[in-house]
């Protein structure tokens, strides 16, 4: 390749045999190497680039759309419970989270806690 | 009594170096094993590699205890000892491997059969299996993009094979040396063993070490090329990555890589193996041998007989310091080629994506890309590049094995 037989004989001499065109089969030895060489790494990685592309599409877009699609269907024909507001449920609520302080708070339980905010609606 | 005294004084080490006609060069080798100790030990450089590097080197460099011997890894050896060799070797063959194996295994100390690991390829692999079982791709599968990044920082590789010729070394000295800006040690020391083993300390060292100074040497270009606009684009969240694309990537990169570049073969495949073990799930045990007991067991044998290569004799000489230089070079050209890549990628995106994670193409995982994200919160404290530079970080390493590849099928024989 290149005038080039043997790869394991410098191209150019740095000796009493030193011809100025040495410099130029050295330069299109290495110019054409470099254009050689980058190609393939980038055609190889464009190869790899798209083989993920399709990866995404088979793998992460279809199966995401189809979930959505399930989702939207199923919340479709599901009637939404409605939840009915009463006085004894809230009750409840404050009993839990008192009673919840209170265990905090007793002695020997080593829990460190503050109450941030406690609202009643 | 007084005849053994002398006769023990005669065969101390000290002796032996003084009455050497080149012992100065010895105590040049001392001083480069210090400062590699220095950057292990204080400077915390890549300590598990450098520190069985610069031990094995004070091994080689021990006169009088003949640790090594590397002429039983070359044809001149052969050549001398076995008559019948010197047609072979004259016709323009070599020496075949069992000859060499059975002459280590019949003659040869412990460096010696530890060296065959080299000599034969088994380290660099086994070194891959367990990086590969330690390596997330999910950020690669996450933003393929960065694959032209990683292609990108091969650039150094290619400059410098160019510029070596120009020095005097054959092509396949200058694709050993080249192979250095993959900044990659196994995949450095994989292509060198086939193409210029008699440089095999040389550029094992200068690729340890640039890829130890990374840190230093990066910076300065990473804010030269790029601007600080560009430096403190945020980028958006990766998508998440499933299961299923985890295990299939290995699969498909083997398949895709090996199928064009049979050479890459060695390291890619055991690269990719060594992730099908982690992300399968199934393979939990096997996964973590090779990312513990099996890597550590093999960088000491690697670092060892690498170190032990680089003797006072064969490592003095003008063309180790051509190495060091060229290596830098490819260093330095391979982290402008991803830098400027982001860049292009950078305005193609319309701004979305920070140059600084192309200069995480350059391999050496995953110190490249901690300093892309080092760059980036210098610019801007509450920037976070890390994850979205490790997608170019795992292509650099795909990248180098590819560059090794197209080295190994022009030059290998």
């Amino acid at each position: 390749m290149f005038g080039v037989e043997n790869f394991k004989e410098p191209i150019v001499q740095l000796n009493e045999n030193f011809d100025i065109s040495q410099l130029g089969t050295a330069a299109l030895y290495g110019g054409a190497m470099l254009l050689i060489g980058m190609l393939t790494i980038f055609a190889v990685l464009c190869i790899l680039w798209a083989s993920l592309a399709v990866f995404k599409l088979c793998f992460h877009d279809l199966p995401a759309r189809r979930a959505r699609e399930k989702s939207e269907a199923s919340s479709d024909s599901v009637a939404t419970p409605v939840v009915e507001y009463t006085p004894a449920a809230d009750a409840e609520i404050v009993a839990v989270i008192a009673a919840a302080i209170a265990a905090a708070e007793a002695e020997g339980s080593g829990l460190k806690f503050r109450v941030v905010s406690f609202r009643r609606k | 009594m007084q005849a053994a005294i002398e006769k023990f004084l005669v065969k101390t080490g000290i002796s032996i170096l003084i009455e050497q006609p080149d012992w100065w060069k010895y105590l040049i080798m001392y001083a480069i094993v210090g400062v590699l100790f220095y950057l292990a030990v204080v400077k915390k450089f890549e300590p598990l590699l450098l520190m069985p590097i610069a031990f094995g080197m004070l091994l080689a460099n021990l006169p009088g205890a003949d640790l090594i011997h590397l002429d039983f890894f070359f044809d001149d050896y052969y050549v001398a000892k076995y008559p019948e060799m010197a047609a072979l070797v004259a016709a323009g063959g070599h020496v075949p491997m069992s000859e060499i194996i059975k002459e280590v295994v019949n003659e040869g100390g412990l460096l010696d059969i530890l060296y065959l690991g080299v000599k034969l390829g088994v380290y660099p692999s086994l070194i891959f299996l367990g990086v590969g079982a330690m390596t997330d791709f999910s950020p690669l599968i996450a933003n393929p993009k960065s694959l032209l990044m990683g292609a990108g920082a091969q650039l150094g590789v290619f400059a410098a094979f160019f510029f070596a010729l120009f020095l005097g070394f054959s092509p396949a000295e200058a694709g050993a040396i080249g192979i250095i800006g993959g900044a990659d040690g196994p995949t450095a020391i994989h292509v060198t063993k086939d193409l210029a083993p008699h440089l095999l300390g040389a550029i094992a060292i200068a690729a340890y070490s640039y890829m130890a100074l990374i840190p230093i040497i990066q910076p300065p270009f990473m804010r030269l090329i790029t601007t600080k606009a560009e430096r403190e684009i945020k980028m958006t969240n990766l998508r998440s990555v499933s299961k299923l694309e985890k295990v299939i990537f290995p699969i498909i990169v083997t398949a895709i890589v090996c199928l064009i570049i049979p050479d890459a073969a060695p390291l890619v495949g055991f690269l990719m193996l060594g992730n099908l073990f982690n992300v399968s799930g199934v393979t939990d045990r096997l996964s973590k041998t090779a990312q513990n007991e099996l890597i550590n067991i093999v960088t000491i044998f690697l670092g060892v007989s690498v170190g032990a290569t680089a003797n006072a004799e064969n490592f003095l000489k003008p063309q180790t310091i051509f190495i060091i230089v060229l290596g830098l070079c490819a260093f330095i050209i391979s982290t402008c080629g991803g830098l400027i890549t982001g860049k292009i990628m950078c305005k193609l995106t319309g701004g979305k994506i920070n140059p600084l994670i192309g200069s995480a193409g350059v391999s050496a995982v995953p110190m490249a890309a901690r300093v892309a994200q080092d760059e980036g919160r210098r610019a801007d404290p509450s920037n976070f590049l890390l994850m979205h530079a490790m997608g170019p970080n795992v292509a650099g390493v795909i990248g180098s094995a590819v560059a090794a590849g197209v080295f190994l099928s022009f030059f290998g024989s």
